[in-house]
Parts: C-alpha cells; structure tokens; sequence
C-alpha cells in the first residue's frame, strides 16, 4: 500500500489549492488550509491503522527504486508522529481563521506556508532515503523562513537568523550524506543499515553520519545549537507560534533519531549516542533555568521548548526501545501542550498582556485561555493525570532501567524548575489584583480549537497506554 | 452498599462535588459542602464495617503499559487516618460555612471547591495500596492546597503560596524519583507489611528510602523542612485546622509511617541507619518547634509550631519502633496521631472564632477574652490541657503510651516526651489563662455565629469523649 504517500498529498494538494484560490478573492485559504490539516489527520489515523494491521509500510515513488530512489516508509514511530504533526496542525489552521485575521492580504501566504510546513515535516517523518530527507528538510526550513518573519517588528530578524542557521545545517546534512554515499553507494536509509552493520565503518561514513547528525541537530535545537529558536519562537504572529514551534523541532528529532538508527555502528564509533545523551542533559537544565529568567510570556515558553525537546532526544538517545517509545510520548505531550500554551499567550497578546506583569486578572478577563494555559503548564510540570506526566514517568523509569540515571534525574528535577516559572505564571493568571482590563471580543472560534488540545492533555490517561502499546510494535 | 463502593465514594466524592460547589448558588453550596463531607464520611465508614466483617474491600484499575497499577487497598493504619481526617472533616465543613460567611469571603466558591478536593486527596492518600497511587494523591493534595493557602491574595498570601510550593513541590519530586526508582525493583509497588523493598540491594534501598523519607518530610514538618508550615498560616482558618493540622501534615507524618514499616521496611531501616537518622531529626524538630512556639506572639502561628513539634511525637514514636521494636512505641504513635488531630483542630477552630469576633490574633491582646467567648476559650482550655497530657481528654493516652514505650527502651528518650509536655504546657497553657484572669478590654463583641462555635465545641466534646472510652475500658 503507499499510505505513507497518500499521508503527504492533503497537504501538498491544500498549499497548491491554497494559491489558485487566491484570485478568486473569496478568502478560501484558511478553510482549505484547516481542511486540508483534517484530511492529513485521516490519512495519518488510517496510516496508523495499516502500520498496526501489517507492520512497517513503504511506498516507493518515482521508479528509480533503490539504491537512489524516493522511497517513503512508515513504521510505529512514524505513524504516531504523524498523527501527533496532524492533530495539532488542525487544530492551529482551525484556530487560524480567527487568530490570523488581522494578517489581511497576507492571509494565502500564511496559509500556503502553513500547509507546505506541515507537508514538509510529515516528509522529514516519512522519509525513508538520505536524499528525499534533505528535500523535506530544505522545504521545511524555507516555508519557516516565511512563516515566522510574519510577525513583531523583530521577526524579520529572527527569521533571518533562523535563514543562516538552518542553511548551514541544511549544508551540513547534505555534505555528511555526501560522504555516506560515496563509502557505501546508497542513499537508502534501510540498505545503508545494512550495508555497515558488519565490521567497523569506514572513517568516510563515521565523518558522514557525524555531519548529517549535526546538520539534524540544529533543526531539533538540540543544545547548543538551539541559538535560533528562542527569538524566532518569540516574535513570530500569534497564527504562526500556535503552527511552527510545537511541530519543528519534533519532527527534526524523530528524524536524527531515525538517521541514527540507519547508521547505529557509525554512531557508536564516534560516542555520539551518550554526546546526544550528554547534551539533553545540558540542554534540559539550560532551556529551563533560561525560561526561569524571562518576563516575556513567548519567549519563556520558547526557552521551556529547548528544555522539552531536549527530553526528547534524550529519550531518543537512551535508545532502548522502551526509551524511544518514551520520548515519542513526551513529544505527543509536549506538543498537544505547548500548542494550547502559545494559543493561550497568543489570545492576550491582543488585550495588551505581554509579560508576566501583565498577567493578574488575565485569567478572569478569558476564562478559556486560563483553562488551557493552567492544563498546559501542570502538564509541562509533569503533574499527573496530564500528558506530561506520563511522558516524564515513562522517560524517567526507561533511563532508570538502562541505567541512564543522570538523564532520568534530570527529567525528574527539572520538573521543580519548570513548576517555578510556569506555576509563577499560572499564580499570576488567578491570584492576582486584575487590572482594569477590557478584553477584545472572542467567540467560540478562539476557545475551541485551544480547548479541544487541552482536553487531550488532560484525558492523557485514556490515550497513553494505547499509544504506548501502538509503539511497542516498534521491535 | 458494597465495601467497593464505599471505597470509591471516599475517595471520589470530593472530587466529583468540587466543580459543583464551585458554581452552585450559596444557599446550595454550603448545604453541600457539608454534605459532601457527611458522604466522605458514610463511604469510609462502610469501609470500615466492610473490613471488620473481614471483607476489606479493594480496587485496583488493571494497569496501562508502562504504568504501576493505581489501587486502594486500605489496611488498619489507612483507616485510622482516614477515620480521623472524615470525621474532622465534617465538623470543618459547617465551621468553614461559618467562618466564611462571617468574614464576608468574595471567593467562597472556590473555596469550599479545593477544599472538599484536599481532603478528599488526604483521603486517597490514607487508602491508597501503593507507592504510586499514594504518589499521585499526595501529589494532588499539594496542588489543590495552594489555592487555599493563597485564597486571600494579599502579596503575603502570594508569598505565602510560593514557600509552600517550592518546599512542597521538592519533596514531590524526591518522592517521584525515588517511586520511579523503586520500580524498577518492584512492579507493584504494593504496601508490605515488612517492606516491599526487601529483597532490594541494600545500597539502592537506603538512597530509595531516604529520598522518600525526605519527600513526605516535608509536609510532615520535619526541621529544615517546615518552613512553610507557618506561613502557611495566612490561609483562612479553616484550612488551617484541618488541613495544616490534620488533612496535609498529616498525610506526611502518614507517608513517614508507610515507607518506613511498608516500604523500606523496619528491619532494614534500622540495619541502614535511615531509623536513627530519623529519630534525631525528630527530636530536634521535637525541641525546636517547643522553642519556636513559646516565642511566638501570633496565636496561629504558635499553633503552627506546635503542629510541628508534635508531628515529631509521632514520627519520633515510629523510628522507635523501627531501632527496638517495641510495639507500645507505635501505639502511641497511632493514637497521638489521633489525639492531636482532634485537639489541634478545636485549638485552630476556636483561634479563628476570636479572631472573627473580636479580630485579634496576637496572644498579648487576648486578655478578657474569655469572660466574652466563653464557650470558645473553654473548648480551647480542654484541647490544651488535652495536648499537655491531662487526663480524661485523649491527648493523655497518647502521651502515656509514648511515655512507657520510650522508657522501656532507655530514659533518654521518654526525656524527650516530658519535656516536650512541659513545653507545651509553657506555650499552651497562658493563653486561656490570660484570656479568663484579665479584664476584658471593652464591651462584648459579636460573637462569630453558632455555625462557627458549636463545631469548635463538638470537637472540644470529642476530645473528652475520645478520651473517656479507654478510660471505661480500663474499669473492672
């Protein structure tokens, strides 16, 4: 079957749709754009249904086949990440109607891009060969060029950062896969894995793998090449942090994860499993005791990202199956919540509320967005019965059980720092002496897309035992 | 009804009653609030008479990939605290309706709602049948406290919320690091008697138990870890008497006793030095929170530091029974447990019926006060004679058994106990004297309303009545 294809097409189609229908000036681009992230979501579920029923699922595209070919593929992990890209995707374009109405004319862009974003990023998570990875990764960094130098007077700036970094990395990637295959003669991610599993690899392919995991890591943020995302994260419009940040990194980290795996005796020749494992660690402490220090609403939650994603890839790192189940689930958790957060931080930027001095009484004043950003802050805090809880849980008991201990205290620990800064805000939101405050009419548009992503972090026990189960099928 | 039921109905009612007494009209709400209390109540009742019939019932959710299972599974030591925080809690709810209303509160709502959420959690707490589930409702318990503690949102109340947080949200942490490590020796996490630990390695059961001992600690008010507890004081009263006098600081000296006998284990408590380790802090905390309450000048926060000197009562009546293993030492242990519930709860009850009549809070000013409350200072003169060790209230039986069992074991210790009693005399005692010896000041205030007086006196009357049925049975 070629679901993994038929995965990519909604959104292919909608950002192509999205354009044709802009001379018609009937201001079609973001209903396309939220119906084409719906019909992802139903390829992404039936994807997943396949992958339960069978197993892995490829579908190979072009004709040239291997060792060169496009070759998409599509086992539990990816499945499941799709799924996550999907559901959060809908519910940021859903939101967008109402969120992105002061964009005007930049309406279709928005939307074009979005949908191409999201195109981009199921790719990278589909991907099953060296190149069609990188295409995926250079769409991605151009369409989040775009996207995020729409926004406060800074983003032009922070985009343009982004530009370099990204290029680089881009560039990096694409000169490690160079030298992986002119050593070895393939390109496909599945028959590189075969081609090196004996004996040791060849410094061609160590300096190769070794290049193509910095190029990922800087797309993942991974410290400390996480220097772009704060600013990018933080200036970006309201439409546009509820869409990128919660959706980059992860699926740059699903990808360094499955890079990875292909060239696992690469890896191993030159440590940079436990350096990966190293640097989560770091990153984990820096992201959040960075996030401690910010007043910025935005920019605390794209410093607490660095910390997250850090988890993330820690998890990947650890390796062990259970692990990566773990940090799958973690980045489901994580991306559901910080979603709704930045939605949340998003709606009160419009009423004037910036900083956490602006906070008190912002909670009365829009009763949804305090909901949400509570239920997102307690799940980033990791209290149960949130998602994040049971991301951090199955993080912190698989690192314990391959004795990753360092790692499993520091998702533990920085829980107590991440609960000082979030739970700092959340204080704020309610307990506060309200300013007088007007707030712009919102209706059901606003709160119901944020409030759909916060009763999935809540109801997280109803769904992370499937998830986990789902994943286990991984072998 | 069955005991499974019961079981569920004390536990979940509070839960399930919070968002309805957070948006229900007054008239209903208080009606309710004191009704979601009565209906703890009859569930842990109903568990009770279930387990003597010998049916103790008990749920266990089949567990989630990846997670211990969540069970409750109460055993005598879960009914007794229980017991202790549903019945109190009844009480509570009519004086909180009480005391809210005569002070005028804008947020009584939300009050009441995290109000029935905490106890509730205490009583997930007390029933839970593993560390994990007693993980997540001791959790829960330190979340929905908050709300309460910064309830008046003054910048001292906000200030006070931060201190609670960060010292009660560390020792969550402390506990979820070490429930994830204990995991990965036993699948269960089922309370044991004799420790569920047992077959660990030694090593990895002393760094397992002494970041669990650290972790409930901490709302144990152990010292170095009770700095919230006073200022947490600025809390409206009734979530001082029965939160930080029975509910939360009581799931802590709680959590002391499941690691330490169903944990870790007595034996290997005892073998790794976590039991003396514990028995010194309690002490110090002992003689420390004397000290600090005879300075204290504010009435609840020398009730604040007296809570944290007789926590230590108890958890210094457990580590004892972990070094000797004399059964008597845990029995005092229990029954203080009760006795200062019931006598610390009266002591808050009547603190906050003067402070509302007559808006004093400082010892000094209480002079006369008596001749104007009489029913007040008199409840509050039999719980402090109570917490001294006077007989016939039940604070005197408490105190015995530690007595006898710390002095079967060597005088140094029972020292500990009678000095503390003297201390408490010292810190206790002046207080309704004063109030009765000196003229009032002026004329009578407003008493607080019979909503707030007559539960102060009910458990005043329990006390007494607690107190009396040893006595009975002690006659031919």
């Amino acid at each position: 079957m070629t679901w993994p294809a038929v995965l990519l097409l909604p959104s292919l189609v909608g950002s192509i749709a999205v354009v044709f229908a802009h001379p018609l000036r009937l201001r079609l681009g973001l209903p396309i754009a939220a119906a084409a992230a719906g019909g992802t979501l139903v390829a992404a579920l039936a994807l997943a249904r396949e992958v339960a029923a069978v197993g892995e699922v490829a579908a190979v595209l072009g004709g040239w086949g291997r060792p060169y070919g496009v070759e998409l593929a599509a086992g539990p992990g990816a499945a499941f990440v799709a799924v996550v890209l999907a559901v959060v995707a809908l519910a940021a374009l859903a939101w967008a109607p109402a969120a992105a109405a002061d964009l005007g004319d930049r309406e279709t862009p928005f939307a074009a891009l979005g949908l191409l974003l999201l195109f981009s990023l199921l790719g990278l998570t589909v991907a099953a060969d060296g190149f069609t990875l990188y295409v995926f990764l250079e769409i991605s960094s151009l369409a989040g060029y775009a996207l995020f130098s729409v926004g406060r007077r800074r983003a032009a700036v922070a985009a343009f950062r982004y530009l370099l970094t990204g290029g680089t990395a881009g560039a990096l990637y694409l000169l490690g896969l160079g030298h992986v295959f002119v050593a070895t003669g393939t390109l496909n991610l599945a028959d590189l894995a075969a081609r090196i599993a004996g004996g040791a690899p060849s410094p061609a392919v160590v300096a190769g793998s070794a290049l193509m995991a910095v190029g990922l890591a800087v797309k993942a943020a991974v410290f400390p090449l996480h220097g772009w995302l704060p600013d990018a994260y933080s200036y970006a419009h309201r439409a546009v942090a509820a869409l990128a940040p919660p959706l980059m990194t992860k699926a740059a980290a699903f990808a360094l994860w499955r890079v990875g795996a292909a060239v696992a005796p690469a890896w191993a020749e030159a440590g940079l499993g436990p350096a990966l494992l190293a640097l989560s660690v770091v990153g984990v402490l820096w992201g959040s005791v960075a996030a401690v220090g910010q007043r910025d609403i935005s920019r605390m939650l794209a410093w607490s990202s660095v910390a997250q994603v850090a988890m993330v890839v820690g998890g990947l790192a650890v390796g062990t199956p259970a692990a990566v189940a773990a940090a799958l689930l973690h980045l489901a958790a994580h991306a559901l919540a910080k979603a709704g957060l930045f939605m949340a931080a998003g709606a009160w930027r419009l009423d004037g509320v910036h900083t956490l001095d602006d906070l008190p009484g912002a909670g009365a004043a829009r009763p949804w967005a305090g909901a949400v950003f509570t239920v997102g802050a307690l799940s980033l805090v990791g209290v149960p019965p949130m998602a994040g809880f049971f991301g951090k849980w199955a993080l912190a008991t698989s690192a314990l059980a391959s004795g990753a201990w360092p790692f499993a205290a520091v998702v533990v620990v920085s829980s107590l720092v991440t609960a000082s800064y979030m739970l700092r805000a959340v204080g704020a939101l309610w307990f506060g002496e309200a300013a007088d405050r007007s707030p712009s009419a919102h209706g059901l548009a606003w709160a119901l897309p944020a409030a759909a992503l916060g009763a999935l972090v809540l109801a997280a026990a109803a769904w992370q035992g499937p998830a986990l189960s789902f994943l286990a099928r991984a072998g | 009804m069955t005991g499974a039921a019961a079981l569920s109905m004390a536990v979940v009612t509070g839960f399930v009653a919070a968002p309805v007494l957070a948006w229900a009209r007054p008239r209903y709400r208080d009606f309710l609030a004191v009704a979601t209390a009565a209906v703890s109540l009859a569930g842990v009742v109903g568990v009770a008479k279930a387990g003597q019939e010998g049916a103790m019932p008990a749920l266990s959710l089949a567990p989630a990939a990846g997670l211990p299972p969540l069970s409750l599974a109460p055993d005598g030591a879960g009914l007794v605290f229980a017991m202790v925080a549903a019945t109190l809690w009844v009480p509570a709810a009519v004086y909180a309706v009480g005391y809210l209303r005569a002070n005028h509160d804008q947020r009584q709502g939300r009050f009441h709602a995290f109000f029935a959420m905490a106890v509730a959690a205490a009583l997930g707490v007390a029933l839970a049948g593993n560390l994990f589930t007693f993980l997540l409702f001791f959790e829960a318990l330190t979340l929905v406290t908050w709300p309460l503690v910064v309830h008046r949102e003054s910048d001292r109340a906000r200030r006070a919320g931060r201190l609670y947080l960060a010292y009660t949200l560390a020792g969550g942490v402390c506990l979820l690091g070490a429930t994830a490590w204990a995991w990965t020796h036993s699948p269960g996490l089922e309370f044991t008697q004799g420790g569920f630990l047992a077959g660990a390695p030694a090593g990895e059961v002393v760094g397992i138990g002494a970041l669990l001992l650290l972790g409930v600690g901490v709302k144990a008010g152990l010292v170095g870890l009770h700095a919230w507890l006073p200022e947490a004081m600025v809390a409206p009263t009734p979530v001082s008497a029965l939160l930080h006098a029975v509910a939360v600081v009581k799931a802590g000296v709680f959590g002391v006793a499941r690691v330490a006998l169903f944990v870790v284990g007595p034996e290997a408590m005892r073998e790794s030095g976590l039991a003396w380790a514990l028995a010194l802090a309690a002490v110090a905390t002992v003689v420390f929170g004397s000290l600090a309450a005879l300075r204290a000048d504010q009435l609840k926060r020398r009730l604040a530091y007296s809570t944290v000197s007789h926590l230590s009562y108890i958890v210094l009546g457990i580590a004892l029974y972990c070094l000797y293993g004399l059964s008597t030492a845990l029995v005092g242990a229990a029954l203080h447990f009760v006795a200062h519930a019931v006598l610390k709860i009266t002591l808050f009850m009547a603190a906050g019926s003067v402070s509302t009549a007559t808006g004093k809070s400082q010892v000094s000013e209480l002079g006369g006060v008596g001749r104007q409350m009489p029913v007040t200072v008199s409840s509050f003169a039999v719980a402090a004679l109570g917490l001294v060790g006077i007989p016939p209230m039940i604070g005197f039986f408490s105190k015995f058994a530690l007595v006898t069992g710390a002095v079967a074991i060597g005088g140094w210790w029972s020292a500990v106990y009678l000095a503390a009693g003297l201390l408490t005399a010292m810190y206790l005692l002046p207080i309704p004297i004063k109030a009765w010896a000196e003229a009032p000041p002026g004329p009578a205030p407003r008493q607080a309303g019979p909503l707030v007086v007559v539960p102060l006196a009910a458990a005043a009357a329990l006390a007494v009545a607690l107190g009396l049925i040893p006595l009975t049975m002690a006659l031919p």
